[in-house]
């Protein structure tokens, strides 16, 4: 890892949306070239704080710093511009759409000419949608479709990828190739913060993780201590 | 065991691309039986085959003697067999009690309202959700509409339930939970099939399991056998995780 500077920084933060708060106090601080896991309970507030960041949920208070802008409670195309990028749990794509328009909907914002380039680097991590560009989304296998909601989320070009639980609903060959892929992505320069189910997988492919429980980060640290942790082990590993 | 289910030959096919081809095995009343294998391999397909959601092309498939396959979804419910999604579907403007409820009065036995409620309660206690009976269905963590999910097929009164990946999306603690969730339902005297990509379920729960890849049957065992299985591990399972498996 080069440089140790925080590329984004969240303080205090504060959020609910329907029946009621959600996130308490949330800080967190993530450095350049960084790939944390974020783990906890199923309603302990993972994809509330994913929703958070990408200005899809209202924070109620605190702040949200990346990249030395602040993005608290900014739009969302104005986060995809500044860099962060989302992958939805359940992956979200335009199944009518081809993988290719899919793909090329994630650089939507951009003006710039290296959308080819990116486009060729996609299909690079995931040569199998080399031959499917032409299928409309919703006819790929569940692996291939989570291929394609990661690769139309690299397709913003993004100095942070924030990806929300990958393996769901994928058998144990395509999850382990998915965190491959993360890890590939990651070494290539791209910040990746992971939420995942699997706590094993994500506790290994992660330099940093943090643990929410109730919406609020009762745990943090280097990724290999944490899976030492007995708590950890108690409460997410089942072991 | 005589076979409360049997498939044979069964096969399924969009466009060109046959998503199952000619699937034949048997589930023994009282068994649970798993069904694993690669995304895209047919299992979603096959359970609905069974339930009614798809016709096959070719094959018979019988449940406790009577010939379903073809046979519209809510006959081949009342017949016996239930069965959740992968995506849960529950009434959002409901409570977690009204939705079992409704599996209650549409299903096999067909209740009357208050027997309906009545029997809502029961499958809730089953699933471990008596305590939230109450509550409307958007105030549920994912963990609990699962539970809902099974509560609403079970409340159809079921002999066999087919049970499509209610694990997803839990952590190895929530999905310990749900283990010990299926095997009440299954005491209780309901005959299982569960499709499932966490192993430890299959693992824990199942006597026998049937591998499905590009639409056949790919292999067919004990759990132990069939996840040592070569042609499984290159498959579906991956090295890395084989080995994790074995007690790497």
């Amino acid at each position: 890892m080069a440089e140790r500077a925080a590329l984004l920084e969240v303080r205090g933060l504060d959020a609910g949306f329907g029946a009621g708060p959600v996130l308490f106090g949330v800080d967190l601080d993530f450095y350049r070239g960084e790939l944390v896991a974020l783990i906890g309970a199923n309603g302990a507030g993972k994809s509330t704080l994913l929703g958070v960041l990408s200005g899809l949920v209202p924070a109620a208070g605190g702040r949200i710093t990346f990249d030395g802008q602040d993005l608290t409670n900014a739009r969302p195309e104005r986060v995809v511009a500044a860099g962060m990028s989302h992958v939805p749990q359940g992956r979200r794509l335009f199944g009518s759409l081809s993988v290719e328009k899919n793909l090329r909907l994630g650089a939507y914002l951009r003006r710039d000419v290296d959308v080819e380039a990116d486009l060729a680097r996609v299909l690079e991590y995931f040569p199998a949608l080399r031959d499917k560009m032409a299928r409309n989304a919703a006819t790929l296998s569940g692996g291939e479709q989570q291929m394609v909601a990661i690769g139309r989320g690299l397709m913003a070009r993004p100095k942070l990828l924030m990806i929300d639980e990958p393996s769901l609903g994928l058998g144990p060959k395509v999850v382990e190739r998915m965190i491959e892929a993360a890890q590939a992505i990651n070494r290539d320069g791209t910040s990746i913060l992971l939420v995942e189910q699997d706590v094993v997988l994500a506790l290994e492919a992660a330099h940093r993780g943090y643990v929410l429980e109730n919406g609020r980060v009762v745990l943090s640290g280097r990724a290999a201590e944490l899976e030492q942790n007995p708590a950890v082990r108690r409460a997410y590993l089942g072991l | 065991m005589t076979a409360l289910l049997s498939i044979q030959g069964v096969t399924k096919r969009f466009g060109g691309v046959a998503a199952l081809n000619e699937v034949s095995f048997d589930v023994g009343e009282g068994e649970i039986l798993g069904v694993i294998g690669p995304n895209g391999a047919g299992k979603t397909t096959l359970l609905n085959c069974v339930s009614g959601v798809y016709r096959p092309d070719a094959g018979s498939i019988t449940f406790d003697g009577h010939s379903i396959a073809g046979e519209p979804p809510h006959r081949i419910a009342r017949l016996g067999v239930g069965r959740t999604f992968q995506v849960v579907k529950p009434f959002a403007s409901m409570t977690a009690r009204e939705n079992a409820a409704v599996g209650a009065l549409f299903g096999a036995s067909q209740l009357a309202l208050s027997r309906a409620f009545a029997a809502a309660d029961e499958v809730l206690e089953m699933v471990g959700m008596a305590g939230k009976a109450s509550l409307p269905v958007a105030s549920l963590t994912i963990p609990d509409r699962k539970r809902l999910e099974v509560a609403r097929a079970l409340a159809t009164r079921p002999r066999l339930l087919l049970l499509d990946e209610v694990m997803a999306g839990l952590n190895p603690v929530e999905v310990d939970e749900a283990l010990e969730m299926v095997r009440t339902v299954h005491r209780s005297g309901v005959t299982i099939v569960l499709i499932e990509h966490v192993m430890r379920v299959v693992v824990g729960v199942c006597r026998r399991v049937v591998v499905l890849h590009f639409g056949q049957t790919l292999a067919e065992g004990t759990p132990d056998g069939v996840l040592r299985d070569a042609r499984v591990i290159e498959a579906y399972l991956g090295e890395k995780y084989a080995r994790r498996l074995v007690g790497g």
